[in-house]
């Protein structure tokens, strides 16, 4: 891996990192249009980029733990909820990834 | 440490040690001799598992009640298997101590063998990884996050240790091919066959359709091989054998279209149910908490955060461990459970993302999907079953690849945070907690001997009766204190555990619960004797204790408590039942009996039929008393030319009076608009195309059109609400009613006027023409004057609620000083217009209609009138008319009804009666109001109030009090007012006479007119309400709307105040009578009950045509079978011989009857033999394809009983009859028994010979 794919993917992985936390923090409707376009967005950056399972697992960790700390410090629940619905998205496209890696070897 | 760690794993003494101390848990809980029987469903097979059965188990008629139908079936062989240990262990204590510690342990064994097999088979063996992972999940699932359920799973539900047992045992079979497996599910599943019955469905199709979906990816896709199908389709055969006992018989409940099951499952009734309870119980789950492991609740206690640290092992386990690593087989399981485990997370949360949710909505259209309406419950136990066995698998994954400090710290931590977590689990904190309700009431209690002595008593009763308990609670629980100090609060103990039928709650008299209390409150015991004989209660059972009643407050006695406030009043009203006292144990528990003609028994001949087109009891008891308790009454649906000897016909017109539409509310579709597309969205044309379009698709004017109007009219406030700052104000509109007529819709290729859209003005010129055309539209349909009286009454209510939420909109806006009072002007003005174009006329309050229905033959009829209704008018101020004829009354009117002569009416048109008051009394006449702000009464007597403006408060105004105010009656409420162009509110509120003197809003109008105007409600009074007022104050909120502080003073005169009873009292009529009483001869009865299904019925003398009635709940289930004469059919041949097979088969198991007369009733013409419980004599099987009689003539009678018309014909012209009447489903059970048996056994030879078979194979 060249370390320009490299610097891309570390690149993508901020840039999407920032907009999820843009959608968690700052719109305030919750739309599954953004979701649902985010999270095509992160899995199809895999047809480019070498990414594996692993971003997406290391993502839900990130915001799993960011829900705990959004409870402690007393986050309005709606803030909350999309935070899960996160964890819940990167779990699944982790897992599913995951999977296919296994199949294709 | 790792070493010794080892060593322990290795010789199996941890894992001991912790079965050990698992199953001694439960010991700690209860001191000796205390149970924890109670709850809805209730646990008294651990107390008298024999009784228990006898009584609730084998038969299809409930104990209690009246004795409605009920499977309970799959009790049968779990109760049998407590009746064993019952034998072994003898205290119910010791019996629920050792069954929750088996819970207990066999929950934690199986899945620490799920994850051991599964880890075991696909990676190197690091046995004490294995261990470790395999107790952590274990004591994940027995101590993690549903440990709050654990106190009821304890107690009913046994698929918390059934579903890691069946899933350790199919995963066996995947794995081996073995069928031993198979059969040991199938004995399991016979064992614990009420896991497996109708009501456990929620908890099977939550578990299992996941868990199979697992097990065979699992089989194809790591194990590799496929099923075989004859070994799959063989196991079904079985199972569905082994279950049939109550299989069967509730499969013939669900297919039956009339049954509440089927339209429970099958029909969009159902479907709707399910999908409210959904919607309403999904707002509270929260994902982040099902998936941070903090339970529902808030606030949320800070020890719920310690399992945080398992969601976070999961992840990281999911994370470690490359996917090329070298046991792929394992990783790939890993991630299919983590796949199924992220499925039941979504049936458990279904708030995940909006499409989720809407697809969740869907899969309730599929039949019997709304059992999962309560869905967080029913998965909750699956997802922590799927979360135990991830989170062995990650921490496995973890522990491969941690270094020695981090596994010892993991082992030490992890056990202690579920330790800890557990702990008011372990030690029995949360089966002592308190008691819903009560003062500091506890659970956890040693059954009364005396009460136990009651028991045996009441058992010892040797006929066939019903029990009235007392205190009565208002959702039928009994109370019971235990010697210690704890309560029993569930089922009747008596119903379950002697089989006498018992009433203990308001419903249970359904559907008299609201007349028997109505007769209990005017103190009318002769009514209330007469009700319980024709339910067939005998005896009292009064429970004394202060207890049991001082202790709560408020749950359970909240409706009771309004007529027996104290248990002395209950006391009083046993007193005045006129009972006598038939047996006492200890100072608490107290039997009485109504003795003497006053009791019914359960089987008799009527001495006299009647019908009713209306429910008896609300108008019969108290005007017409009987003098024999011996009636057939029949309600509407009896067919009279199929029974013609009714004696007595009575009619109850309906009162159908116009101002009664104000009162009738349509079912309105409560949807809430979603705005997601602002006013100045490009494309917002299109929506507002969409909306007229959608109107206009509608043919006529129907509820729907009406809902889907407001619908619209709400999403336009809506959009003002969440814009209300940014949209922009035209601000030279002076008025909305014109500007609605002027403004036409932008064309859709008018783009230069689409931002039109996104103005105040316009939104609100949108809304008034759905307001528009709405009341247009109404007024052109055919719709009756009463319909279009009850829409406008709600329409009322909906454009007041709005007119509200459109000047709160403004007042929260930050608008400025100029544009908010123009925009509450606009409001207004349009309001206003919307109120003169909605204006209706008022119904009359002193003409009534009553109509005439369910006539059942031409005859003349005397009609009567309840001087109850118009107890505070003379008979002069009313008058009766029956077709433009007055009728008089006459002097002979009979005790509380003043009979007003006689009319003819026919079957195919009568009536209707009209009412009219000629002078209605004004209850206002000489009210006075009280005010501190009022400046009194002017010279032509009108009342002004006038308030000042400094005054910076919600002011009281002023206040006047209505003489004479009666519960549930109906109230015209009428003045005159003007003010001075400022709101003023009128309110009507009624106090409640009951302990909690509650309060109740019953008007709550705006009154505005400079001009003299009318104003008029009519309000229906509460229940108990005693006393009301009527308040008229300025309504503060509009200060700054209207701006008092420059603008005149606000003030109101007030004029012409009058209030009146509006007169709806009952009509009766009543056929009149014949010169010529016929008296009846009534035939000599002899009857036995041999079981809740079944009563062998002798009559003699039989002499003409009776009616004979069963005092058990109706149902077309109860047949009078004739066992002399054979049915002529193939089937009735095939029944008998399945009969005389099965009458062969149990002759070794059948019991003797006895066959000795108890107790005469009626001079002798009833006698009752000894009343048995007996499940199998050796006549059981002699209804079989015989013929059953008089079932064309089989109808309900006193309101919930079964009554048969019976002619001589019916016997062969014979003058003796002997027959039985036998509830068929308890047949069907009998069959499908058999079936399970013969299975049951086959299964259970066939385990013995696969075992001994293995034991030879291995040489164990």
């Amino acid at each position: 891996m060249s370390e320009r794919h490299v610097s891309i993917t570390l690149l993508s992985q901020v840039i999407f990192f920032c907009l999820v936390v843009g959608d968690i923090f700052i719109f305030q409707s919750n739309s599954d249009t953004r979701l649902f376009l985010l999270a095509f967005l992160w899995v199809a950056r895999s047809l480019r980029l070498p990414v594996t399972y692993k971003d997406s697992m290391k993502f839900a960790l990130v915001f799993l733990v960011l829900i705990v700390m959004e409870y402690l410090i007393g986050q309005p629940q709606q803030v909350i909820e999309r935070t899960a619905l996160w964890v819940y998205a990167f779990l699944f496209i982790g897992t599913v990834q995951n999977i296919v890696a296994l199949w294709r070897k | 440490m790792e070493k010794i760690v080892a060593f322990i794993v290795r010789k199996h003494i941890a894992l001991v040690a912790i079965l050990l101390v698992l199953g001694a848990i439960p010991f700690f809980w209860f001191k000796p001799g205390e149970v924890n029987i109670g709850g809805d469903s209730s646990r008294l097979y651990f107390y008298d598992p024999l009784n228990y059965l006898k009584n609730m188990a084998l038969y299809s008629v409930a104990p209690g009640t009246t004795g409605y139908e009920a499977v309970s079936y799959f009790f049968a062989p779990f109760v049998t298997l407590f009746i064993v240990l019952k034998k072994i262990f003898i205290s119910p204590g010791l019996v629920t101590n050792v069954f929750h510690g088996f819970m207990l342990v066999t929950a934690f064994l199986f899945i620490y063998l799920t994850l051991v097999e599964l880890l075991r088979r696909n990676s190197v063996n690091n046995r004490t990884f294995i261990f470790f992972a395999g107790c952590i999940g274990g004591l994940f699932y027995i101590f993690g996050p549903p440990v709050g359920n654990w106190d009821k799973a304890i107690t009913t539900h046994n698929q918390i240790f059934l579903n890691p047992m069946v899933f350790f045992l199919f995963l066996k079979f995947v794995i081996t091919d073995n069928p031993l497996f198979l059969i040991l599910i199938l004995l399991i599943s016979f064992v614990f066959s009420t896991s497996f019955s109708y009501i456990a469905a929620p908890a099977l199709f939550s578990f299992y359709p996941f868990a199979l979906l697992y097990l065979w990816i699992y089989k194809k896709y790591i194990v590799k091989t496929s099923f075989r199908r004859k070994t799959l389709v063989c196991f079904l055969l079985m199972f569905f054998a082994i279950q049939a006992f109550h299989l069967i018989p509730q499969l013939s409940i669900l297919l039956n279209k009339s049954s509440y099951e089927f339209k429970h499952v099958f029909t969009s009734e159902g479907v709707i149910y399910g999908l409210d309870f959904f919607t309403a119980s999904s707002q509270g789950i929260k994902l982040s908490k099902n998936l941070a492991l903090i339970v529902q609740i808030d606030p949320i206690p800070v020890f719920q955060y310690i399992l945080f640290v398992f969601p976070i092992i999961v992840v990281l386990g999911l994370l470690i461990g490359p996917s090329d690593g070298p046991f792929p087989k394992r990783k790939l399981n890993h991630l299919i459970l983590t796949c199924i485990f992220l499925i039941v997370l979504f049936f458990d949360t279904a708030n995940i993302t909006n499409t989720g949710f809407l697809f969740y909505q869907l899969l309730f259209r599929l039949p019997g999907f709304a059992m999962f309406r309560n869905y967080y419950g029913q998965f909750s136990y699956v997802l922590t079953f799927f979360y135990a066995l991830v989170l062995g698998y990650s921490l496995y994954a973890i522990l491969g690849v941690a270094t020695k400090r981090i596994r010892i710290l993991l082992y030490i931590a992890l056990p202690v945070i579920l330790v800890l977590y557990g702990w008011p689990f372990i030690t029995g904190y949360m089966v002592k907690l308190p008691v819903l309700g009560s003062r500091d009431v506890v659970v956890p209690q040693r059954v009364d001997p005396n009460f136990e002595k009651t028991l045996q008593y009441i058992r010892g009763i040797p006929t066939d009766v019903k029990f009235l308990t007392l205190p009565l609670t208002d959702f039928g629980y009994q109370m019971l204190a235990g010697a210690n100090g704890g309560l029993y609060i569930g089922p009747s103990m008596i119903g379950h555990l002697t089989g006498k039928n018992d009433f203990m709650g308001y419903n249970a008299f359904a559907p008299f619960e609201q007349i028997f209390f109505d007769r209990i409150k005017h103190k009318d015991y002769k009514s209330v004797q007469l009700m319980l004989s024709l339910l067939n209660i005998r005896y009292i059972f009064y429970n004394s204790d202060s207890y049991i009643y001082d202790q709560f407050p408020g749950f359970p006695y909240n409706n009771v408590r309004k007529f027996f406030p104290d248990q002395q009043s209950v006391r009083d009203f046993i007193t005045r039942l006129g009972v006598t006292s038939k047996s006492q144990f200890s100072d608490k528990y107290h039997i009485y009996e109504l003795s003497g003609p006053l009791y019914l028994p359960s089987i008799y001949a009527a001495a006299e039929t009647m019908y009713w087109n209306t429910l008896f009891m609300d108008s019969m008891l108290h005007n017409f008393p009987v003098s024999d308790n011996r009636l057939a009454i029949y309600n509407r649906v009896v067919d009279v030319s199929v029974n013609p000897g009714i004696d007595a016909l009575y009619i109850k017109p309906e009162n159908n009076s116009q101002y009664l539409d104000l009162f009738r509310h349509r079912k309105a579709e409560k949807a809430q608009p979603h705005i997601s597309r602002s006013l100045s969205w490009f494309f917002y044309p299109l929506v507002a195309l969409k909306e007229k379009n959608d109107l206009r698709s509608y043919p006529f004017v129907n509820d729907a059109y009406i809902d889907r109007s407001i619908f619209y009219s709400d999403k336009r406030i809506s959009e003002l609400d969440k814009w209300k700052n940014e949209i922009p104000i035209l601000g030279d509109v002076t008025n909305i009613e014109k500007s609605e007529k002027e403004w036409r819709e932008p064309a859709l290729l008018q783009f230069s006027r689409f931002k039109e859209y996104n103005r105040w003005e316009i939104s609100l010129v949108r809304y008034r023409r759905i307001i528009r055309d709405l009341l247009t539209q109404l007024e052109k349909s055919n719709a009756s004057k009463s319909s279009l009286l009850t829409v406008k009454t709600d329409l009322k209510g909906v454009l007041a609620s709005q007119h509200r939420r459109l000047i709160n909109i403004v007042k929260d806006s930050n608008r400025d000083k100029e544009e908010k009072p123009y925009l509450w002007n606009l409001i207004d003005t349009m309001y206003e217009d919307i109120g003169s174009q909605l204006r209706y006329e008022f119904p009359s309050a002193t003409h009534g209609t009553y109509s005439i229905e369910g006539v059942p033959e031409n005859a003349l009829f005397d009609v009567f009138l309840e001087r109850e209704g118009i107890d505070d008018y003379t008979t002069s101020d009313v008058e009766l008319s029956y077709s433009g004829r007055k009728l008089t009354p006459r002097k002979e009117s009979e005790g509380k009804l003043i009979n007003f002569g006689e009319i003819s009416l026919s079957t195919e048109s009568a009536g209707p009666i009209t009412l009219d008051v000629l002078a209605p009394r004004n209850l206002a006449k000489s009210a006075e109001w009280s005010s501190h702000d009022f400046t009194g009464e002017n010279p032509e007597g009108n009342v002004t109030l006038s308030i000042d403006n400094s005054v910076d408060s919600n002011l009281g105004g002023m206040t006047t009090k209505v003489m004479q105010w009666r519960p549930k009656s109906y109230y015209l409420i009428s003045l005159d007012y003007r003010t001075s162009s400022r709101t003023f509110i009128l309110q009507v509120y009624e106090k409640d006479g009951g302990a909690d003197w509650a309060t109740r809003q019953m008007v709550n109008d705006r009154l505005k007119s400079t001009e003299w105007s009318n104003f008029q409600a009519i309000v229906l009074s509460g229940d108990h309400a005693q006393s009301a007022h009527i308040n008229i104050f300025y309504d503060a909120e509009r200060k700054e709307v209207e701006n008092t502080d420059t603008g005149p003073k606000p003030s109101i005169e007030v004029k012409n105040v009058f209030v009146s009873r509006i007169l709806n009292p009952n009509i009766i009529l009543r056929r009149k009578k014949t010169d010529i009483e016929r008296q009846k001869v009534l035939p000599t009865i002899e009857f036995q009950k041999i079981n809740p299904t079944r009563y062998n019925v002798k009559l003699s003398n039989v002499k003409e045509a009776i009616t004979l009635v069963l005092s058990q709940a109706f149902n077309e289930k109860w047949k009078l079978v004739d066992v002399r004469k054979d049915t002529n059919s193939f089937r009735g041949w095939l029944s008998r011989q399945a009969g005389k097979m099965l009458q062969f088969v149990t002759a070794p198991f059948v019991s003797p009857i006895v066959d000795r007369v108890a107790e005469e009733y009626y001079s002798g013409t009833i006698r009752e033999k000894i009343s048995q419980q007996v499940f199998l004599t050796k006549e059981t099987f002699d209804t079989w394809g015989k013929e059953v009689i008089a079932d064309n003539s089989h109808f309900p009678v006193n309101g919930y009983a079964n009554g048969w018309y019976v002619r001589p014909e019916n016997f062969g012209g014979r003058d003796t009859y002997e027959f039985v009447i036998e509830m068929t489903s308890q047949k069907l059970f009998y069959g499908s028994l058999a079936i399970s048996l013969i299975t049951f056994f086959g299964v259970l030879v066939a385990a013995i010979f696969f075992i001994i078979n293995y034991v030879q194979r291995h040489r164990i």
